[in-house]
């Protein structure tokens, strides 16, 4: 017998669960009453003398209240429950005091265990070895055996009807009956809430199964004995209506989630149940097995069958647009009946049978897409077969190939055209390149992989195609173009441009330059036309060029441009000389008769320019004269060497029918002002070559350049022809008399001198060969100063990252490189493995 | 009889030492025998080109044998066709001969053990490049590698021919020291028909060189 506090205890969370289904707010029996102020006034354990007595009188100890006694009324309390009849608040505390009361007053029985034991072969021979239950001071085993027949037979009856329906009616049906009983089995859960807490309670906690609760018990009754018979008839309605969906009608939703809901209540962990008086928590493990794989294998036939009948009758760009509406649709549907779990083996099978399974076809559409510029299109493409695994591969690989292809067309067209216009080049660069940073970045969001094949393809056609092809191969043929691209931005010309679109066009110039392969033939053709720029005075305007060299610093690093930076600087400081030395000649009181200007430049940051050995006229030497000591007091120890070829002067003439001014090379001048003294005006090569103090192959271009401007005259040359290097020495030039020009200031300096040109060319690659070694050998050898002892390949593909910002250094040369240094003593081999090389400190 | 039997109660170090003595005279009278030829004219404490050949002439050996070059290593010669009179002395005492057939059978030996013995092919190989080569020079000239890969391979390598013959063709003039040192590597490790042959490894660019000539040479030989 438990104590009168256990049974107090018990009593008040009995009654309070039976609250939660029947509200009670008056006290129909008198001890009901006293039940509510028990429960009120009790908030621990703790028990007064009083209140013992008030449970006592309520279940007087020695009153019989035998089974057969109150099932009679149980029975039909249970039929009225099924029946659908109302129960009043009275008669429902009958039916749990009835309960109650054979639950706590019956003496353990004999008669209990017998009923129960023969359920099963194994139970009896437990029960019969412990007496059925140590714990079966409680009542109840044959109370529950009769609910549970009684159950059993509510549920056969249910079934019976059942059997009847078809289709929807069956759904509509079932769903009908299982929420009618899902409440009753809560109602009798109630009902019985003291078997609950004795008698089953123990039989759980001893592991006595298959013992359930009584709510449980409903809804395990339900799921054996009904739903076991109707499940795949209830399934084949629910799917039917599915089905019906998905073609496009509209369906009774409500009826499916009601469905979705009862196998979700169903799946009753056995394990939880045992321990855990709620079944609330349920395990999702029956919906699984018995809805969601039914319903995932109706959804890959229903679609599998749909992806081929569609893609027969529509093109493909369609099907794209289903099958985007389709995985909306069941994202949709699984939100609205199904269970959320169930979204993601859905969203796989849709993408399964939609993408993975006709990837090909995504595969060999896209190409013709890309032609078409159908960027929706493509977008929609990269959605889809983002979903799925590695689906983007190939994708990337085509895109690349397809970038590639277009800009090498482009580049054939030009190439076809003006192969050296370097306008035209960049344009057919931009062009392409932009259209397709556009389309990654709409259609592909921009992903990196998509990015990284646009920069590979960018960087193959700028470094291979028809120009470089024709250009012998060559890889300086693409950073000369852009270096000359950039030469016509920044030069000053009638069509230079504002600001602004200053700005824009360098930027896609570094766009473009980003992917150039040899940075450091750029930077070669780059410095050599700055410097023309510079000293000609020819900028078009400063801050653009500074924006230019801050860019390429930028991307570069400060290395690559510090010569430039340089450059800039001693133009900058050469005005200040100039000034200076003004200053100077005014207070010394020289008058020098001409207006001078002077660039120093140093030495090692200006390109290397030819040398022109000549005798200067006399103003002009005497000027160079007067600089060269003032220069010298300013700076001691400074050497000067004076780059006539690159000087240049403005002569005045009187000899002319018209009065002209001739921007002249220094050159020109002085071959011009040997005829203010020539005799007849006529001066043969020979004279000349004596008088400035020179050399023949030096003196024939600029007398050809003079020739070609029409102011020199000779017999020996043939009119529009073009003076030959072996022109006789005797060969006699006159100033033409009749000269004449429409302009008054005649501009003599842009008749190249063409033997100067092809000469500089190859002097150019050959610098650029030797400045590469040079680059190579002082990477190995800072690498390998850092690292000690380094792996052959390691150094190799070190040296290869560390110059990728410069050029793409052949491996070959790089080996060799390593060799001389071998040999040179700054490395070794080590003694162990001819792959590993040592530094030599 | 020698002085000092007569008087046991001298030490062991006497003993020994005297034994020296009588070696080291020993090995003195064999370099004199050969020493100052006055075809020579290298002075009295030289071997020179005459004396040498009369030496190899005593030992039997021809003057491209190898044990001609095992010798000059034995006694860490420094210049070819010479002996001086420390490099002498000092090898042979270290080899304990003291006599011309005790020199054979030392050479004999030591060619047998090179057979097997890799890592003392390899100094005696590296010896070969400083002792070949002319003594102020860097570098060996390519004929002289030649001839000296020759005397040391004999026919030990399948690729010698090819290589020899590919030096000739490209008119290769100088072997530099870290190309020599790795074609013994090379002919150790690589099959006669290249097939290990790793196009990453650290081979010289003149092997590489050299394994392209052969595969193209086979390639044209296949398409033919």
């Amino acid at each position: 017998m438990p104590d009168a506090g256990t049974i107090n205890t018990l009593l008040w969370s009995g009654t309070f669960s039976t609250q939660k289904f029947y509200c009670f707010t008056t006290a129909p029996r008198k001890h009901k009453a006293d039940l509510s102020s028990t429960s009120k006034k009790l908030p621990t354990d703790k028990k007064t003398k009083a209140e013992e007595t008030e449970a006592i009188v309520m279940n007087p100890a020695n009153l019989k209240v035998d089974l057969e006694t109150i099932w009679p009324d149980l029975e039909s309390g249970l039929d009225d429950i099924f029946g659908e009849r109302r129960i009043e608040q009275k008669r429902y505390m009958t039916l749990y005091t009835n309960v109650y009361n054979h639950c706590i007053n019956t003496p353990s029985s004999f008669s209990d265990s017998t009923i129960v034991a023969p359920k099963s072969g194994r139970g009896v021979s437990r029960n019969s070895m412990n007496g059925y239950g140590n714990g079966s001071e409680f009542t109840g085993g044959e109370l529950y055996q009769r609910l549970k027949n009684y159950l059993e037979r509510t549920v056969i009856k249910a079934l019976q009807e059942g059997k009847e329906k078809h289709d929807e009616e069956l759904v509509r049906f079932y769903v009908k009956k299982w929420e009618q009983f899902r409440f009753y089995f809560k109602v009798i859960d109630g009902i019985f809430a003291y078997l609950n807490k004795h008698w089953i309670k123990r039989q759980i906690e001893d592991k006595r199964d298959p013992i359930y609760y009584v709510k449980t018990l409903g809804l395990v009754t339900w799921r054996d004995v009904l739903l076991s018979e109707l499940d795949a008839r209830v399934m084949q309605g629910v799917m039917d209506l599915i089905r019906q969906e998905r073609d496009g009608q509209t369906i009774d939703r409500s009826l499916i989630r009601a469905v979705v809901e009862s196998y979700v209540d169903l799946g009753i962990d056995e394990d939880a149940s045992c321990t855990s008086r709620t079944v609330e928590k349920s395990d999702l493990k029956f919906y699984r097995q018995k809805f969601e794989k039914r319903f995932l294998g109706e959804t890959e036939n229903y679609y599998t069958t749909e992806a081929d009948d569609f893609l027969q009758q529509n093109p493909f760009t369609e099907y794209m647009k289903k099958i985007e509406k389709r995985l909306n649709e069941e994202a949709e549907r699984c939100n609205f009946y199904l269970q959320t779990s169930t979204l993601q083996p859905l969203s796989q099978i849709c993408e399964t049978v939609f993408i993975q399974r006709k990837i090909e076809l995504f595969q060999r559409d896209f190409g013709p897409l890309l032609e078409q510029e159908r960027d929706d299109d493509l977008a929609r493409i990269y959605q889809l077969c983002g979903r799925i695994e590695q689906g983007l591969e190939e994708l990337k690989l085509a895109l690349e190939r397809h970038i590639t292809r277009q800009g090498q067309n482009a580049i054939d067209e030009i190439a076809k055209k003006s192969p050296n216009d370097p306008r035209e080049f960049m344009r057919g660069i931009l062009e392409v390149h932009m259209r397709y940073k556009g389309l990654v970045s709409k259609s592909f969001q921009n992903e990196a992989g998509f990015n990284q094949a646009l920069d590979k393809a960018s960087s193959n056609f700028i470094n291979k195609n028809a120009i470089t092809k024709i250009a012998g191969n060559s890889s300086s043929k693409g950073p000369e173009l852009i270096a000359r691209y950039c030469d016509l931005l920044l030069r000053k010309s009638k069509d230079n441009i504002g600001e602004a679109e200053m700005e824009e066009q360098l930027q896609n110039v570094i766009a473009v330059f980003k992917y150039i392969e040899d940075k450091d033939v750029f930077q070669q053709f780059y410095t050599k036309m700055f410097s023309k720029r510079l000293i000609g005075g020819l900028s078009a305007s400063d801050t653009a060029e500074s924006q230019m060299i801050s860019k390429l610093k930028q991307m570069c690093g400060f290395e690559y441009t510090s010569k430039l930076q340089r450059m800039f600087t001693d133009t900058e400081l050469s005005k200040n000389i100039t000034e200076n030395f003004r200053k100077n000649c005014q207070e010394k009181d020289i008058a020098l008769g001409l207006d001078f200007t002077i660039m120093v430049l140093g030495y090692s940051s200006w390109p290397s320019m030819p040398q022109l050995q000549m005798q200067m006229p006399l103003k002009l030497s005497e000027t160079i004269e007067h600089f060269k000591n003032y220069y010298n007091t300013q700076h001691n120890g400074r050497k000067l060497s004076w780059i006539y070829s690159q000087s240049r002067g403005e002569l005045s003439s009187t000899g002319f029918q018209k009065k002209y001014g001739f921007q002249a090379w220094t050159a020109q001048m002085a071959v011009l002002m040997l005829y203010n003294e020539a005799p007849k005006q006529a001066l043969n090569l020979k004279e000349m070559m004596l008088q400035l103090n020179t050399l023949k192959e030096q003196l024939v271009p600029v007398v050809g350049s003079l020739l070609k401007n029409d102011l020199l005259k000779c017999d020996d040359v043939a009119a529009g022809t073009e003076i030959e290097n072996e022109i006789a020495d005797t060969a006699v030039f006159t100033l033409d008399p009749n000269f004449q020009s429409k302009k008054i200031k005649v501009d003599l300096t842009r008749t190249q001198m063409r033997s100067e040109v092809k000469k500089e060319a190859e002097k150019d690659k050959k610098c650029i060969e030797e400045d590469r070694r040079l680059v190579i050998e002082a990477c190995i050898v800072r690498i390998m100063k850092t690292r000690k002892r380094l792996a052959h390949n390691e150094l190799i593909s070190e040296v290869l990252q560390q110059l990728s910002t410069r050029f793409t250094p052949n491996v070959m040369k790089v080996r060799t490189s390593i060799e001389g240094l071998m040999e040179r003593l700054f490395l070794k081999r080590a003694e162990d493995t001819m792959n590993v090389y040592e530094y030599i400190a | 009889m020698p002085p000092n039997a007569q008087q046991p109660t001298t030490d062991e170090s006497n003993v020994i030492d005297d034994a020296k003595t009588s070696v080291t005279v020993a090995v003195h009278q064999l370099f004199e025998r050969y020493a100052n030829k006055p075809a020579d004219n290298l002075g009295p404490d030289r071997i020179g080109p005459h004396g040498v050949l009369e030496l190899l002439e005593d030992l039997g050996i021809g003057s491209t044998d190898r044990k001609v070059l095992i010798l000059a290593w034995l006694l860490k010669a420094k210049i070819q066709c010479e002996f001086t009179a420390d490099e002498w002395n000092d090898g042979l005492v270290a080899l304990g001969v003291v006599s011309i057939d005790d020199l054979r059978m030392v050479l004999e030996k030591e060619e047998r053990i090179l057979e097997k013995d890799a890592s003392k092919l390899k100094t005696l190989y590296r010896f070969t490049y400083t002792f070949g080569k002319p003594e102020h020079h860097r570098k060996m000239d390519c004929e002289t590698a030649i001839v000296y890969w020759k005397i040391l391979f004999e026919d030990r390598y399948a690729l010698l021919d090819a290589w020899t013959l590919f030096l000739r063709v490209q008119q290769i003039d100088v072997i530099k020291s870290d190309v020599w040192n790795l074609v013994l590597e090379f002919f150790e490790q690589i099959d006669a028909n290249l097939s290990n042959y790793d196009d990453e490894a650290a081979w010289p660019v003149l092997l590489t060189d050299f394994v392209e000539h052969i595969r193209k040479e086979k390639c044209a030989v296949g398409a033919a």
